[in-house]
């Protein structure tokens, strides 16, 4: 007995001494409000970090990617409709690797009336280098701002530039999705290591869901869309099997006796079989790490920015609970103490605007307005937490999984307007920023330009990079 | 605030000084001005076409705002104040998406002080408080702008 005793006592110790701290629990979604990481948390060995500049000059820079083939280029998206490559030494070729502001004679492919249109992002097929395929996102003009999704295609003889020509001749409309207001599309576009492609969209516009986007399974809208697009040239892509609703609107005959009430939950008559998991507002940026696992910056409204975590083993399906819910807040928030179910999984973490309900008092600490995924970030000590930048108040935040819980801790105070980021070929957390906010945007090609940045630790800054303000 | 007298001795911040008042005119040279962000030293060469005008001398020497209660230069602050800063600052001055301009709660330290208030126009605060430097407005309008604000408050 005794001896039994101080073998367990001593497996424990080693057990503290391995993880540093308390014993470690698996990384889990929030089960309860109070265990939503909110600012004011800190991570393992507080980490450090600099944003140091790779390049600038970028006309309204709102997506970065890396082509993932081992040439070191970066693909900085520019919102007007230009993709300009960084070459491996930090130089920004003059020819845009796509202009789709040129490839017809009437004028531009891509509308960017209102600030939240443009060209969002590139994603590069997993087998870019064999295939030189990559797909764009983007609100077109011609189809009245619809979003559409296409796929070109690079030409080996001029690997750096698609010329109009070769895009008119290689473009693939993968996906064109109707868009009732100007808002609200999401945009993000990534390959999961399961090698589908994932879309953030949004719920389409205006302010509160007035459509019902987020809730409602029969449209696209206010969800994360997941397709295959390995397919034959005539068909645009396929859904996954295994997507959650994949099956769920097959006409079918009808039986209504010895049927489990299970068996006919999965009945969703109208579902659309490309959802992957619903209930998100502006799903713009998400980003998976190197086990599968995805983080997605999800925009809120009026008080509240959420970060959701959705383990690799997840099958799809989640509810994020907008408009019912905004992280842990209710919807609409009329004050401090509402209450109200929480529909859905909830954040891993969350982070207040300045004024964090209707009348409170403004904060001068840990707000923002607007989240924007930039990566997940394994160095540094940051342990794959999923960095963040705040469009509006320049926040750098971390959540992470701290051993028993999450964290959310503010990393840097910049002077930056974060519009995107994602991980380098090498891990890299790069991110871009604009001049280009809803009230002072004088135009995709007119306002002030900006940079693309890579986050490093702090004790690494090369000598004599330029490093982002940050406060002190 | 921010006057000559208050500069520390730490070597670096000398070295940076010196080195400004070897490209600045001596003249100019008296208020340092400082990015509210990490306290670095401002730029404040002239934008394309701005000509540094007296009331932008005088304010650099001494911090104080010539245009203060000045109906034209009131005028012309409240004309560009709706152009550039209303949006986020609203009509009235009372903070939207920006915080308020007219209460005793300032986010950034220097912001009491018409220097701190240069500085933050000027070459921005965090986030979607830019420079409006960069964005064309010159030093000589910032003045006007902020002899608006201050009337604001009444
Ligand atoms: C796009 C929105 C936006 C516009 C336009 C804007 N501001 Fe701001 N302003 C902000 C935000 C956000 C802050 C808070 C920045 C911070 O936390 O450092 C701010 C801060 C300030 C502050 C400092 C307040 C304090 O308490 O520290 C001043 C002064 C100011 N703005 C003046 C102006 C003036 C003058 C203009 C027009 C020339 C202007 N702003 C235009 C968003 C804006």
């Amino acid at each position: 007995m005794r001896m039994r005793f101080i073998m367990s006592a001593s497996i424990l110790a080693a057990g503290l001494l391995m993880t540093g701290s308390v014993v470690s629990l698996a990384q889990e979604v929030p089960k309860t409000a109070d265990q939503v990481a909110r600012p004011g948390g800190k991570l393992p060995g507080d980490p450090k970090i600099a944003l140091v500049k790779v390049a600038d000059g970028f006309l309204d820079p709102v997506g970065v990617a890396s082509a993932r083939d081992g040439t070191g280029r970066i693909f900085v998206v520019e919102r007007q409709g230009k993709i300009k490559i960084v070459t491996k030494d930090g130089k920004v070729n003059e020819k845009p690797f796509l202009d789709l502001t040129k490839n017809s004679p009437l004028g531009s492919e891509v509308q960017t009336g209102f600030v939240e249109q443009g060209l969002w992002a590139v994603a590069f097929h997993p087998k870019f280098k064999e295939n030189g395929h990559f797909f764009v996102s983007y609100a077109s003009l011609p189809f009245n701002g619809a979003h559409i999704i296409a796929r070109y295609t690079v030409d080996p003889a001029n690997p750096d530039v698609v010329s109009v020509e070769h895009a008119n001749k290689t473009v693939k409309v993968i996906m064109n999705i109707p868009q009732p207001y100007y808002n609200h599309y999401g945009g993000g576009i990534q390959f999961g290591p399961d090698g589908n492609l994932y879309i953030g969209k949004g719920d389409a516009g205006w302010e509160g869901d007035p459509l019902d986007a987020g809730q409602s399974k029969n449209m696209l809208w206010g969800k994360m869309l997941r397709i295959n697009v390995d397919t034959a040239d005539d068909v645009a892509y396929t859904i996954p099997k295994d997507n959650p609703w994949a099956g769920a609107y097959q006409d079918r005959m009808m039986t209504l006796f010895g049927i489990t009430e299970e068996g006919f939950s999965k009945i969703h008559m109208g579902a659309r079989g490309e959802i992957w998991s619903y209930g998100l507002r502006n799903p713009y940026a998400f980003h998976f790490n190197k086990k599968g696992d995805l983080f997605i910056a999800e925009v809120g409204q009026n008080h509240l920015e959420e970060i959701n975590w959705q383990p690799a083993s997840s099958k799809g399906g989640e509810n994020y609970g907008w408009k019912h819910n905004m992280g842990t807040n209710c919807h609409p928030m009329t004050g401090p103490d509402d209450k109200c179910p929480i529909v859905g999984v909830l954040p891993a973490a969350e982070y207040p605007h300045q004024e964090p309900y209707p009348g409170a008092e403004k904060l001068k600490d840990g707000w923002g307005c607007s989240v924007m995924g930039l990566g997940v970030a394994d160095y540094a000590g940051l342990d794959g937490a999923y960095l963040t930048g705040d469009w509006c108040s320049g926040r750098v935040f971390a959540t992470g999984w701290d051993g028993s819980k999450w964290q959310l801790q503010e990393l840097a105070q910049t002077a930056l307007q974060f519009t995107a980021g994602n991980n380098d070929e090498d891990g890299t957390v790069l991110a871009v920023n604009c001049n280009c906010f809803y009230l002072d945007d004088k135009g995709a090609a007119a306002n002030p330009p900006g940079a693309l940045w890579r986050i490093v630790p702090a004790d690494k800054v090369p000598a004599g990079a330029e490093v982002a303000k940050t406060k002190k | 605030m921010a006057s000559k007298m208050h500069v520390s001795t730490s070597k670096a911040r000398w070295l940076i000084l010196l080195a400004a008042a070897a490209f600045a005119q001596p003249a100019l040279a008296d208020i340092e001005f400082r990015h509210a962000l990490d306290d670095s030293v401002l730029d404040l060469a002239p934008i394309k076409g701005e000509e540094i005008t007296d009331a932008v001398k005088a304010f650099r020497k001494d911090g104080v705002n010539p245009y203060s209660g000045s109906a034209d230069a009131l005028a012309a602050g409240k004309t560009l104040y709706e152009e550039n800063c209303q949006a986020c600052h609203l009509e009235d001055g009372r903070g939207g998406m920006g915080p308020s301009l007219v209460d005793n709660v300032y986010v950034n330290s220097r912001a009491n002080t018409d220097v701190g208030i240069f500085e933050i126009i000027h070459s921005g605060a965090s986030g979607a408080m830019r420079s409006f430097s960069e964005r064309g407005v010159t030093q000589d309008q910032i003045l006007k702008i902020i002899a608006y604000i201050h009337s604001l408050k009444k």
